[in-house]
């Protein structure tokens, strides 16, 4: 940990050193400027988020006692598997209802004219600047008991439903908070394809439907994968969400790690929950990072040939 | 490409249904909080602005929300100065690779689940005696917004032509006069939507806030959770309704005075 | 050669076509027969209503009044997968994710062609734009001269009933252009087919026609082969389209079987073919016209015009003269070597020419030149 606080200083080292390999090289040498102007954030960095990290991850192995009894304790128990397969579970629905409830919407945006267009963008962002606190105490109210859905239910005579304090719940809340960040890469990847391949796809004789499913869909992929990779890993973490409108016995790994660490002061349990979330969601966002240098190779007219 | 207007329609209909997802719900929340009764049944039976009044006579009420506003605002600038530095560093770094993975690392807190950096904090402030300082969600908060500020203002100044401060610079200008007079004006729009970002992103934040919250000092969002979590009390819809008013006024005076900028 | 993709032409019939949008009219009543096995250039200036007939005809945009009729067929009502049409597009329009031979075997899947004779016309049709052995390259691999190629491919492999092409040429550099307008002109001869080409370069037009439809503000001027355009065009927009003219202008009388025109002290005259217009513009050609030193060195019964010399630029195979005429107007003459008369900028001269040559046509610009 007292290497992750020197950081910067280290950075600041070798930005000096590279520096004066690049004027020996005959590069235009490195100024000292950049690196102190960068200095205030990258000690932040280092002091409140790279030491906390790294400290969150030390505590796995060293607490209670050094060892991996921790370690040991999340494989031996059954129930810790469960929580981890139904934030596995919950993350990859969360994705899918996005990804069908998002398609015709960033569909419909690349089709429309400028106007409704922009009305429709504004609508995706909205959300963003509402509070997530504020978005899940709204479901609280809708979906409850005696809630206006479940009053509408009734109306149709079905229900009362239960809701809430479950996974149904949770899901309803995940889908709206990340319904943005599905239509936003979707709509990005849409509007980049060109729509007159439709047109020279119908001049060979293929119906609308093919048109649409053959050269359509596949160009407008990868924001498929980044939109439900992007809504994925942010399931995986979400706290608040579940934590407001789930229920204690149907459990997502972030409310098992506050459950550990802020209601047991199990430090070491809660920190091995936290490593395999981590390495979890750090893992899809290196699959991510590597399935868009691919797609972007792809659609570069020289790309493919370098 | 020619749509039928079935295809039309049905596109329509079911873009209206998923806006309606995601504007609709929290619409919900500013009748409950004019309602009349100490319970969250939607919609109101009767009207009236006891909640208001609770919000602004509860000195608890009254606490969390000038800390979340002390907060925000330190946040703000703190994050906006932070941010606006390195970005402007990061730009001048003539190693290219260095410069990347040096952004990837400033940009790193948006990407990490704020559960398990919220665990990592709440560690080090205990061990620091942190917990429930002025100066602890200043600085936690800090990490979180810095990130943004990182990304517009990185935005505005591949926007912005870089001859200019050449040019001031040819002209005699020195570096710091260069920047204030030059280059700041010119990527002013990225560093104050940088700045409304770092604030929204303090106002709003709650995972973080919860663990390192003490009795004596809690911000507006941690004390409604705690409201949501314990009692159903309406008050939190009056909260969160001048929360969303507060937010959306900063974010409108922004996008306006960005406009008024850009029609000079 | 390729004989797969050898075919009877088709006759379309374009008749009253009109297309309104909001605020425009983008083609405005227009009628063209295509004859079948033709090749027909629709040229115009952009914005003149050629792209939009060549979209109402592939079926890309639906017509406001009017009908299209293929073989006698209407089809303004049959969306354009149904119409059999193959179109080129200027941006190629090659589906990205698709190798070349999945490219081409496209149009095919969508007939349910056997597999089998998908691989035999796929072969045929790459080798006869010259790109044989290609198949498995991806779009992105290929230069732009490449991807118009395998673009032709694709519209040509299933027998379409007539090809359009949307100023297919127009994204490539002059060489290329060049070569594969030669190209397109081979690939016509021997396929047999109906094509319909679109493009604003009148050059190209020239080259490849057999007859071209000169469009101005959404509707056709005239129809013609080259030849007919250049030396007998109905308008003065077609003569200046086609080719270098120089233009005199002044009102007409007619003069008996004769029409005649006072041009700035100088009286014009040439045999009237029908209708005399009020307002005339005497079209000339440059080779039409000689340019002599003095009013003495022309023959005795041409009609002469006074003017000054701008400029007198060597050809090597003659000389062509950019003259001042009286109006103030450009005059251009194009003579052989033979003819050199040591003119030079700023010189006063004569320039002249047979009676019986040149057009005249009605002055249809409003603002004078002078």
């Amino acid at each position: 940990m007292s290497v992750s606080l020197k950081d910067p200083v280290r950075q600041a080292g070798q930005a000096r050193r590279t520096g004066g390999a690049a004027a020996a090289s005959g590069r235009r040498p490195l100024r000292l400027s950049p690196v102190l102007l960068l200095l205030p954030a990258l000690a932040l960095m280092a002091g409140v988020f790279a030491y906390p990290l790294a400290e969150a991850m030390w505590r796995s192995v060293a607490y209670p006692a050094p060892g991996p009894q921790n370690y040991q304790w999340f494989a031996a128990d059954a129930g810790n598997w469960a929580v981890l397969g139904r934030t596995l579970w919950v993350a990859l629905l969360s994705a899918a209802i996005c990804l069908v409830l998002a398609y015709p919407y960033a569909y419909f945006m690349v089709i429309s004219g400028p106007k409704l267009r922009a009305a429709l963008m504004v609508i995706v962002l909205i959300p963003f600047w509402t509070s997530l606190m504020i978005r899940s105490f709204a479901w609280i109210i809708l979906l409850q008991d005696n809630g206006l859905v479940n009053g509408l239910l009734a109306v149709l005579g079905l229900g009362p439903f239960e809701l809430i304090r479950n996974t149904t719940g949770v899901l309803v809340g995940m889908v709206q908070v990340l319904l943005p960040f599905m239509v936003l890469p979707l709509y990005a990847s849409m509007n980049n394809v060109d729509l007159r391949l439709m047109q020279a796809s119908s001049s060979l004789g293929a119906r609308p439907f093919v048109s649409f499913t053959r050269i359509f869909m596949p160009l407008a992929m990868p924001g498929v994968v980044s939109g439900s990779l992007l809504v994925f890993i942010q399931a995986l973490g979400f706290y608040i969400t579940p934590a407001l409108l789930g229920s204690p016995a149907e459990m997502m790994i972030s409310q098992y790690i506050y459950m550990q660490v802020n209601g047991q002061l199990q430090w070491g349990r809660g920190s091995v929950l936290g490593v395999i979330l981590l390495v979890a969601t750090l893992a899809l966002l290196g699959l991510l990072a590597l399935l868009m240098k691919k797609s972007k190779r792809a659609a570069g007219d020289e790309g493919g040939l370098l | 490409m020619k749509h039928s207007v079935l295809t039309r329609s049905l596109l329509w209909v079911y873009a209206g249904l998923v806006a309606f997802v995601l504007i609709a719900p929290t619409a919900v929340v500013i009748p409950l909080s004019f309602t009349d009764k100490a319970s969250l049944n939607f919609p109101p039976a009767g009207w009236s602005l006891r909640w208001y009044e609770n919000f602004f006579q509860d000195p608890a009420w009254m606490s969390a929300f000038g800390n979340s506003v002390l907060v925000a605002v330190v946040v703000a600038a703190l994050a906006t100065a932070v941010g606006t530095a390195a970005s402007v560093g990061l730009q001048k770094w003539t190693r290219r690779r260095a410069a990347k993975s040096l952004q990837a690392l400033l940009l790193a807190p948006i990407v990490v689940p704020a559960i398990i950096l919220a665990i990592g904090v709440y560690a080090i402030f205990l061990q620091a005696q942190m917990l429930g300082t002025f100066a602890g969600f200043v600085l936690a908060h800090t990490v979180l917004a810095v990130p943004f500020v990182v990304v517009s203002v990185t935005a505005a100044l591949a926007g912005f032509d870089q001859r200019l401060a050449t040019a001031a610079a040819s002209l005699g200008a020195n570096r710091w006069t260069t920047f204030l007079k030059v280059t700041l004006p010119g990527i002013l729009p990225g560093v104050v939507s940088g700045a409304l970002f770092a604030f929204v992103t303090s106002f709003d934040e709650v995972v973080l806030s919860i663990f390192i919250k003490s009795p004596y000092l809690e911000t507006l969002p941690v004390k409604m959770y705690a409201s949501v979590t314990r009692d159903t009390d309406p008050t939190i819809a009056a909260a969160a309704t001048m929360i969303m008013l507060l937010t959306t006024v900063i974010i409108a005076v922004g996008l306006l005075s960005m406009r008024r900028r850009k029609n000079v | 050669m390729s004989s797969q993709l050898a075919g009877a032409g088709t006759r379309i019939d374009i008749q009253n076509v009109t297309k309104r949008y909001a605020k425009s009219v983008a083609v405005d009543d227009v009628s063209l027969t295509v004859e079948p096995g033709e090749f027909i250039t629709l040229l115009g200036p952009s914005g003149s209503g050629k792209t939009t007939t060549l979209n109402l005809v592939a079926g890309f945009t639906d017509l406001t009044s009017g009908s299209i009729e293929i073989d006698g067929q209407r089809v303004d009502n049959v969306p354009a997968h149904k119409r059999g049409l193959g179109v080129v597009f200027q941006h190629y329009a090659l589906f990205p994710h698709m190798t070349v031979a999945e490219n081409i075997a496209f149009p095919l899947q969508q007939r349910r062609t056997p597999k089998a004779e998908q691989k035999t016309l796929i072969e045929d049709a790459l080798r006869t734009v010259g790109l044989s052995g290609y198949g498995d390259r991806y779009p992105r691999q290929l230069s732009g001269g490449q991807q118009q190629r395998v673009a032709f491919a694709r519209a040509m492999v299933f027998s379409p009933r007539a090809l359009l092409m949307d100023e297919p040429l127009g994204a490539l550099d002059k060489n290329l252009r060049e070569k594969l307008q030669l190209e397109i002109k081979r690939i016509h001869q021997e396929v047999g087919r109906t094509f319909v080409f679109v493009t604003h370069d009148q050059e190209e037009a020239l080259i490849l026609s057999d007859r071209i439809a000169i469009f101005n503000n959404g509707r056709i001027e005239q129809v013609g082969t080259s030849a007919e355009l250049y030396e007998r065009p109905a308008s003065l927009f077609v003569a200046r389209f086609m080719g270098e003219s120089t233009v005199f202008r002044a009102p007409v009388e007619a003069a008996g079987p004769d029409w005649s025109m006072d041009f700035h002290g100088t009286r014009l005259r040439g045999p009237a073919a029908g209708q005399v217009p009020g307002r005339g513009a005497l079209v000339l050609r440059p080779e039409q016209l000689r340019v002599a030193p003095r009013a003495g060195d022309a023959p005795g019964g041409a009609v002469k015009v006074p003017v000054k010399v701008v400029q007198n630029i060597y050809l090597g195979s003659g000389h062509k003269y950019e003259l001042r005429l009286p109006d103030g107007s450009t005059g251009i003459v194009r003579t052989p070597l033979a003819e050199s008369n040591g003119l030079r900028p700023g010189d006063d001269a004569v320039v002249y020419w047979s009676d019986r040559d040149g057009v005249l046509l009605e002055d249809s610009d409003l603002v004078s030149t002078t």
